[in-house]
């Protein structure tokens, strides 16, 4: 009986010890301070103000949470930043140095009213290992803002789409008047936080860019400025977009986006100290900001429509067995295998390459088997789901799979099913990737005489120059698994050039012969059409008439003094630069010719004078005729 | 003897028909083997005829290069046959004819693995680096080909230019024409790109040695087995100083290799 008081007693003792123990190094919640700090009011309807809590006395690690307990219906809250401080002194106490650590945490909330009114936010609870600290709320009070005919806010999305989908959302700002008067643009759009987006496009250097405030603070998107017309009133109009992708089925209740303005009414110049010198006050003003600054300002608040979006399941009817949840369009799919000749029991490693408009990166590999693809009693396929690696520079997602075969009549690698829903049509589509053609051949039996050392399988092989390797003794078992062991058996293929059409050297000699030809065509016609077109007659005239001269060698007598004579006249009165005196003594002589009674038809002019009347149109029309 | 019993255990080589069939068939054959030695013979007859055909191709047109297919081939029934240098040899000739060729690089991969862990072998991702870049995948006499399509090209824009007064047309043809000067300058690169013989071990067992001689010591711990691969640096009678792809040097008897030339 004694011996189970003693007992009692310790465990009392321990139980005490370990809550005592337990308790040491925490804190207790009266030794926790925490400071509260707005931005300075007043507080505006649609304007996210940021409310801070500096809260000292807890320890460094781990993170404390903080909610706040309640919270007004027209008051929305963020959970900004909880970020630690820890401040480390060390100090001399007589002959022993001493540390001294102050931690502190700074929570951020950023709050943001709907509806103008004196609110109570809060309150707050913060929480670190068992030690709650709970501050009272605050009230804040949130004045309404006019809003403007001359601003709009605009959000532009569908009202309907599926799991996966790349939904684009445009946010649209149009403000009627000088936008150089904006001094700043608060648009609310955290009611989007709830969904998943794609990374944003960055904006380029110095390009529009629209401001919008989300869970994860100010971003800005990158935009395009454009004017509009409506009602009557010119409008600027920012715009930009962001990438929705609805994550589960359901219907979303989106709030109101709205916009909140600060205009400038009234500007003021700033007094420069360099004006009173009456030079330079202008040019600083420009180099080093704006002069202007704004003397009085007033804020105006637009809000959009709210909008219904439902993201709506896939349709069972039709589904696919290949479908596993590709959305987009345009999909394709690639299967190239790693060898082609294989037993039976051997891996086949395909490399399934999968493109497309849709979410590829996000896409996964139906079953091998779905939809007709591989035969589960030919092939032996993976059993859990194979990972795919995204390209993100081609778009494109590739999945390594080995699979085995195991009937030895396949001669074929089937092709490969993929489905994917395109949602405009709102329909599944199936594509397959082409068939691959196997030989297939029975599994290798490993007998008795094939397990022997390295130093008799050498022996073994016939082959009389590698028969006694001992690099072969020291080298891993000889397989050929890993080879692609397909040949080429077309002799025309085999005997034939190993050239390609380009490295073909007369289809080089063709092209420099042809483009020197074309070249050379062109100079010439280019030559040609340069030359006066008088001159090109005048050249056919001349060119005619020794024509004329050199064929009235085989005329009659008297015809031929006629005809040379006739020629000779044109000539000269068409190249008035001929040397007149010759010609004319040589018409004189066909003349004279020409006129003589005797006409003997067997009779021919003379060589030599036909040979002179050529002479005399050839002297000076030389150079004529070279054009 | 050894010629002797080589023709007398290959039938293919005294047969009737076309040497390329007779490879093919006793390819198939050796493929639907399911007795070892059976199918490492008729892969040595398939590589025997291959090779036959090759000589008597280079033979009759000198000039002429070898198909890569006919290289893979060669390859193919060289590594069934357990020859893993005459595969390497092969597949190693059929990238420099097709530097693309796909089952080339994927049996020349496989066949270096195959050779002893020791063995130093190219870097892979270097060797097979320039296959996949376009520039280095084009030979040169392609190039010459593509500056000929270019200058074609040039010189038809240029005659349009001529004939039309059309500045689109003499912009297109300088373009053009600056890319015939790279071709150019692609082709002349290649030319005198310093790039080193490089070889291949075709015997079993060579034992490298410290000198051009017989008689000197053995540079290595192993000697190197067929299918080591190595690059040229000088050539003395019938001995060739020979740099691994580890960095070292040692001297091989060159009746035990064969080299590929400037790759």
């Amino acid at each position: 009986m004694r011996s189970q008081w003693i007992s009692l007693l310790i465990l009392v003792m321990l139980a005490w010890l370990s809550m005592d123990a337990s308790s040491m190094g925490q804190t207790a919640d009266d030794d926790v301070t925490v400071q509260v700090a707005t931005e300075q009011s007043p507080y505006y309807v649609g304007v996210a103000v940021t409310i801070q809590l500096t809260v000292e006395g807890l320890q460094a690690e781990p993170e404390p949470t903080c909610v706040i307990e309640s919270l007004p219906d027209p008051v929305r809250a963020q959970l900004v930043a909880i970020s630690p401080r820890v401040v480390q002194q060390v100090y001399r106490s007589g002959n022993q140095f001493r540390r001294l650590e102050q931690v502190s945490h700074t929570i951020q909330f950023q709050v943001t009213a709907s509806d103008p009114g004196d609110y109570d936010i809060g309150p707050f609870i913060i929480s670190q290992a068992g030690v709650e600290k709970r501050v009272e709320p605050i009230r804040m009070t949130f004045d309404s803002v006019p809003t403007s005919d001359d601003m709009r806010i605009k959000l532009i999305m569908p009202t309907t789409a599926y799991p996966d989908q790349r939904v684009t959302v445009g946010i649209e700002w149009w403000f009627a008047g000088d936008t150089d008067d904006v001094s700043s643009l608060n648009i609310d759009a955290t009611i989007l936080d709830e969904f998943r987006f794609d990374p944003d496009a960055t904006s380029r250097r110095g390009a529009s860019r629209l401001p919008i405030r989300t869970s994860q603070g100010a971003i800005a998107l990158a935009a395009t400025v454009r004017e509009e017309v409506d009602d009557g009133q010119r409008f600027t109009v920012v715009s930009a977009e962001r990438t929705l992708v609805p994550s589960r089925p359901g219907t979303f209740e989106i709030e109101p986006i709205s916009a909140t303005i600060e205009l400038v009414t009234q500007w003021q110049r700033r007094r420069s100290a360099l004006d009173d010198f009456g030079f330079g006050g202008s040019l600083f003003g420009e180099t080093f900001g704006s002069r202007r600054r704004a003397a009085q300002t007033s804020r105006f608040r637009a809000e959009g429509e709210p909008r219904t979006f439902t993201v709506k399941p896939f349709p069972a009817q039709g589904k696919p067995a290949s479908f596993s949840g590709a959305v987009g369009q345009g999909f394709s799919l690639n299967v190239s295998a790693d060898r082609t000749v294989v037993r039976v029991g051997d891996p086949i490693r395909l490399t399934v390459q999968l493109g497309g408009e849709g979410n590829i990166e996000g896409a996964s590999l139906p079953s091998l088997s779905a939809d007709g693809s591989l035969n589960a009693d030919q092939f032996r396929l993976p059993d859990s789901e194979v990972a795919g690696v995204f390209d993100r520079d081609q778009g494109t997602k590739r999945f390594d799979v080995s699979v085995r075969v195991l009937d030895e009549t396949i001669d074929e690698l089937p092709a490969i099913a993929y489905s994917w829903f395109d949602a405009d049509e709102e329909s599944y589509h199936t594509v397959r990737s082409k068939p691959i053609a196997l030989r297939v051949m029975p599994a290798q039996v490993v007998g008795s005489d094939a397990v022997v050392s390295a130093a008799r399988l050498s022996d073994a092989a016939p082959s009389p120059d590698e028969a006694t390797s001992t690099a072969k003794v020291a080298s891993k078992l000889f397989t050929l698994s890993g080879a692609d062991l397909a040949i080429e058996t077309d002799p025309r293929v085999l005997l034939g050039a190993s050239t390609t059409v380009l490295a073909n050297r007369s289809f080089q000699v063709a092209g420099y012969a042809l483009g020197s030809l074309f070249v050379l065509m062109a100079v010439i016609d280019r030559r040609r059409r340069q030359v006066d077109p008088s001159v090109r007659a005048s050249v056919a005239l001349m060119r005619d008439q020794r024509r004329r001269i050199s064929s009235a060698a085989d005329l009659p007598l008297k015809e031929a003094a006629k005809e040379i004579a006739d020629a000779l006249q044109i000539a000269r009165s068409e190249r008035p630069e001929l040397k007149r005196a010759a010609i004319e003594q040589v018409m004189r002589d066909c003349e004279s010719i020409a006129y003589q009674p005797s006409d003997a038809a067997e009779v021919r002019i003379e060589p030599d004078l036909v040979a002179r009347a050529l002479a005399a149109i050839d002297d000076s029309s030389l150079a004529s005729e070279s054009l | 003897m050894l010629a002797m019993g080589v023709s007398s255990r290959c039938p293919g080589a005294d047969a009737s028909g076309d040497p390329v069939e007779q490879a093919t068939r006793a390819y198939q054959l050796a493929i639907d083997a399911s007795n070892r030695d059976d199918r490492v013979e008729q892969f040595w007859r398939a590589e025997t005829l291959f090779r036959q055909t090759i000589d008597h191709q280079r033979s009759v047109e000198p000039g002429q290069p070898i198909h890569a297919e006919l290289y893979v081939n060669l390859g193919n029934a060289a590594l069934g046959a357990e020859h893993v240098g005459a595969a390497i040899l092969a597949y190693r000739r059929a990238l420099i004819s097709e530097p693309q060729h796909r089952r080339a690089m994927q049996n020349l991969r496989h066949a270096r693995t195959l050779l002893p862990d020791w063995v130093p072998k190219p870097d892979s991702e270097a060797a097979m680096g320039s296959f996949f870049d376009f520039a280095g995948g084009l030979r040169s006499r392609d190039w010459h080909g593509l500056a000929a399509v270019a200058f074609l090209v040039a010189m038809i824009l240029w005659a349009v230019h001529l004939r039309t007064e059309a500045s689109t047309a003499r912009h297109l043809a300088a373009a053009v024409g600056i890319a015939w000067i790279v071709a150019l300058a692609m082709t002349m690169t290649q030319h005198f790109r310093p790039s080193p013989t490089v070889g291949v071990v075709v015997i079993p067992d060579v034992i490298a040695r410290a000198a051009d001689s017989m008689n000197a010591p053995a540079a290595l711990g192993n000697p190197l087995p067929s299918g080591s691969e190595f690059q040229v640096i000088e050539v003395r009678d019938s001995w060739l100083r020979v740099r691994l792809f580890d960095g070292r040097e040692t001297w091989l008897p060159a009746s035990a290799v064969e080299t590929l030339g400037k790759t």
